[in-house]
């Protein structure tokens, strides 16, 4: 099952992928939708103790209990209040103990969008202050730079409590 | 088109285990001297279609072990042999070593050749002495019995007269095959003359016991076809020389057989006195020795006093699967009855009814599916009939074991965990609780201890009870033995139970000498604290000479937990209700400040510490006064705090969720549970919570 949704992936990724992006401030940001699992408007979470500050707690998703990242707090972004408008999009990450599920709140969604693996660029190196990790690569899309997050990456220890097998 | 045999192997491990379970349960209610025939049968049948099972699947050394006991259990059956306690510990052996040899197939590990060929051999030493002559033990020379053997004149009124050669080669003791056997299932298919050659018998010094030096002339008149008579010899084959030939019998209605009389039949001069002859060995009435195995199998599987109507294997996993869904729906359920109660008007009134059938049905589902966990604990009763009767015989005591209430259901988590504490308990009771007969008997006791389990259902929870009529808890040795470990002071006076609750400390044993079977003073800290993890409780009670008395209160699954639901500033926990011990308010000044930092109060009979679950999970609470909100009194691990929260709210069944699939361990919380309006409430782990508070402290 597994290796049959990587295939998938890899798949996609080797022509055009569709991505979901959604904005945190100015900036637009997109996540492979093979691994949006859904779309939800804002609601309060239960707060975990001794959880990283971008950890907000955790929601009942249809019975599963699943933790909720704030990505402005992640990305050392200015807090945004909670607004009935603010979104979680809930995402599945492959780590090393399996499938994990989480929600991340995004200040919108914007759009579906096709992007060619051509169009896809590195991310610069910005020195040590600015980490770049998971970020995958930059489009361009519509004039619009698109960060694509390398979600697996970017919700690693502070989640799931196994560190991420880089090789993985 | 050939099956893959490997398909079958569990299900075959699985029901040769169950299988074995209860012959072992058989033997150990076989009377020595008064054998029951059907007992014997359930344990013959058992063995049997283990034989036959392993045969099928290719695990000879399986089938050769179990034909020897079937041999011996063959003889018990036919009253040839006396069923006495050396046999029956013999047969409980076996099922062990059959039990590791399955173990040792399913995970494909070696056996233990030399456990299994030892033990065969006293199988077989058994079957012989019980049987003279007996060729596994050999004699000097052959004795003869009787001499009258109809070997020259064929009996009218059989179809054949096979003339049989049998020269076993020496090993074929090893691989569980016994010729007496093999001579005596000829002789029930007919009229059956012996000729026992032992020409090549070794001097006594020579003499390996474990080899086979004997050979067989056998001549045997018969209606059974070819096939049947090799059928004898299945089990020998690759062992043995064999030479089974048809000689012209004088009957009319002889089959026109093409008989390879031709090949001359090797009659080796076998001297008169190597004569011997077996016809005395009457074959038995009924044999239904040959009965398919599954059919053996189908009449040995159901458990005792399991329910016998149809039964499946479902993974667990899918049971689980099954729960989550009837845990949303209980949820979504809530959720609608919250909504309805909105409406109003006409149509209301019968929306509302039907909220209210369908939180009945949804209850009945749920009921439902948690008694579908639900097992009898006679699974983990069931080992201890045997335990006690090898440790009693080890320790050379007279011990009686009486269960009751082992049909009282539990869920499959706990019992599995609860197995490990309860073989300490009874473990210790035979041990140190029962003493020796000759002390039992000067002190006006029956010579003959019992020990005793309990189970029974006790509100929403399950109680079990293990106890002795032994020599009770010696308080004096306790107290010394504390006082040498340091474990109190010198002066402490303690009440009874604080006394008993010393036994629970960890380095703790009073066996004067220490046996492999108890006292290594790794016990009873280790018992407490896996009941601990259930959730559970264990208290003790005893009475000098007149015996102990240990009580195990359980909760009925892992799956749903009684909770009290407690406020701290915007956020809602559960904590266990088994952990709290009093909720209480505190007035101004009750409050003292150990060292100007930690906050303690008095409790009953000490200070305890106060811990500011706010603080511990970094919240923002309505009050910070003491006074102003409540202190729950929890224990955890042996320690009391007094937990500070702003309001308790109510007490629920909550449904226990794991914070781990998705998320990871947190110090201090259990688990997760999701309320009627949908929420997520934290459990929390009153042990880890209090181990976090401490170390804050500390910091």
């Amino acid at each position: 099952m597994t290796n049959q949704v990587a295939a998938q992936i890899d798949a996609a990724a080797a022509g055009s992928n569709q991505m979901l992006t959604f904005t945190l401030g100015d900036e637009t940001y997109g996540v492979d939708i093979l691994r949006v699992q859904e779309i939800r408007g804002w609601q309060p979470v239960t707060r975990i103790p001794q959880a990283p500050s971008h950890v907000l707690g955790v929601l009942n998703l249809r019975g599963s209990i699943v933790p909720i990242v704030d990505l402005r707090m992640r990305f050392n972004l200015q807090h945004a209040e909670y607004t009935p408008l603010t979104v979680i999009i809930v995402l599945s990450v492959q780590s090393p103990i399996g499938r994990r599920d989480f929600g991340v709140v995004v200040d919108g969604v914007s759009d579906v969008i096709d992007v060619a693996a051509s169009d896809v660029k590195p991310a610069p190196e910005f020195g040590a202050h600015v980490s770049t990790e998971f970020i995958e690569g930059l489009a361009a899309v519509s004039g619009r730079m698109v960060m694509l997050l390398d979600i697996d990456q970017l919700i690693g220890a502070d989640v799931t409590g196994v560190a991420l097998n880089p090789a993985a | 088109m050939a099956i893959d045999l490997a398909q079958f192997h569990d299900a075959f491990f699985e029901e040769s285990f169950e299988a074995l379970d209860s012959m072992e349960a058989a033997l150990l209610q076989l009377n020595p001297g008064a054998p029951e025939p059907e007992l014997i049968g359930t344990i013959f049948r058992v063995a049997h279609s283990i034989k036959g099972g392993s045969a099928t699947f290719g695990f000879s050394e399986v089938a050769s072990f179990t034909h020897t006991c079937e041999t011996l259990l063959d003889e018990l059956r036919a009253n040839r042999m006396q069923v006495t306690r050396h046999v029956t510990d013999l047969l409980l052996k076996s099922v062990d070593v059959m039990r590791d040899m399955l173990r040792a197939q399913q995970r494909k590990e070696a056996i233990d050749a030399q456990k299994v060929a030892d033990l065969q051999f006293d199988l077989e030493l058994a079957i012989a002495q019980k049987n003279q002559p007996a060729p596994a033990a050999p004699a000097p020379a052959p004795v003869v019995v009787a001499a009258a053997a109809p070997a020259e004149a064929a009996k009218p009124g059989f179809a054949h007269r096979w003339r049989i050669s049998f020269r076993p080669y020496p090993q074929l003791f090893v691989h569980g095959n016994d010729p007496l056997r093999m001579i005596r299932e000829l002789s029930e298919l007919g009229e059956l003359s012996v000729k026992l050659d032992g020409n090549a018998l070794p001097s006594l010094e020579q003499l390996e016991p474990e080899s086979c030096y004997l050979a067989w002339d056998l001549t045997l008149d018969t209606d059974a076809a070819r096939e049947v008579v090799n059928g004898v010899f299945d089990w020998a084959e690759g062992d043995c020389e064999l030479k089974i030939e048809e000689e012209a019998a004088p009957v009319a209605a002889q089959p026109a057989v093409a008989a390879p009389v031709a090949a001359a039949a090797p009659t080796p001069e076998a001297k008169p006195s190597n004569v011997v002859n077996i016809a005395d060995a009457k074959p038995t009435a009924a044999e239904p020795a040959h009965q398919p195995a599954a059919a053996a199998a189908v009449e040995v599987a159901p458990k005792a006093g399991a329910t016998d109507g149809g039964s499946i294997r479902v993974s667990t996993e899918k049971i689980d699967e099954l729960m989550n869904t009837v845990g949303e729906l209980v949820i979504t359920q809530s959720m609608l009855t919250q909504l309805g109660s909105k409406f109003t008007g006409h149509v209301a009134e019968q929306l509302r009814s039907g909220l209210a059938t369908l939180e009945r049905n949804v209850r009945e589902l749920q009921e439902s599916v948690m008694r579908v966990r639900m097992l009898p604990i006679s699974f983990v009763f069931s080992r201890f009939p045997r335990m006690v009767r090898d440790l009693s015989g080890r320790l050379g005591k007279h011990v009686e074991l009486k269960m009751t209430g082992d049909q009282t259901e539990l869920d499959k988590t706990v019992m599995e965990k609860i197995g490990d504490p309860l073989v300490h308990l009874v473990r210790n009771s035979v041990d140190h609780g029962i003493e020796m007969p000759d002390v039992r008997a000067a002190a006006g006791k029956p010579q003959t201890g019992t020990v005793f389990l309990n189970a029974y259902h006790k509100g929403g929870s399950i109680t079990v009870e293990v106890g002795d009529d032994g020599g009770g808890l010696n308080k004096d040795r306790i107290l010394k033995k504390a006082r040498e470990r340091n474990l109190i002071g010198p002066n402490e006076t303690l009440t009874d139970d604080q006394i008993y609750e010393l036994i629970f400390m960890a380095g703790f044993s009073t066996a004067e000498q220490t046996t492999d079977i108890s006292g290594r003073g790794v016990g009873m800290d280790v018992v407490r604290r896996n009941i601990k993890e259930l959730g559970g409780t264990i208290e003790v009670k005893s009475t000098l000479g007149k015996g102990s008395r240990f009580i195990i209160t359980l909760p009925l699954t892992l799956a749903i937990v009684d909770g009290q639901s407690v406020a701290v500033g915007t956020e809602t926990y559960i904590v266990p209700l088994i952990t709290i011990i009093e909720s209480l308010q505190l007035k101004q000044g009750m409050v003292n400040r150990v060292a100007g930092q930690g906050e303690v109060f008095w409790f009953r009979d000490g200070y305890v510490p106060v811990v500011r679950l706010h603080e511990v999970f970094g919240l923002e609470p309505r009050t910070t006064q003491l006074h102003e909100g409540l202190i729950m009194v929890v224990e955890g691990e042996g320690r009391k705090v007094g937990l500070f929260v702003d309001d308790l709210l109510g007490q629920q069944q909550v449904v226990i969720k794991s914070l781990e699939t998705n998320f990871r361990r947190v110090d201090g919380v259990s688990g997760a549970t999701i309320l009627g309006d949908g929420a997520v409430a934290l459990i929390l782990d009153v042990p880890g919570l209090i181990r976090v508070a401490t170390q804050r402290l500390a910091a």
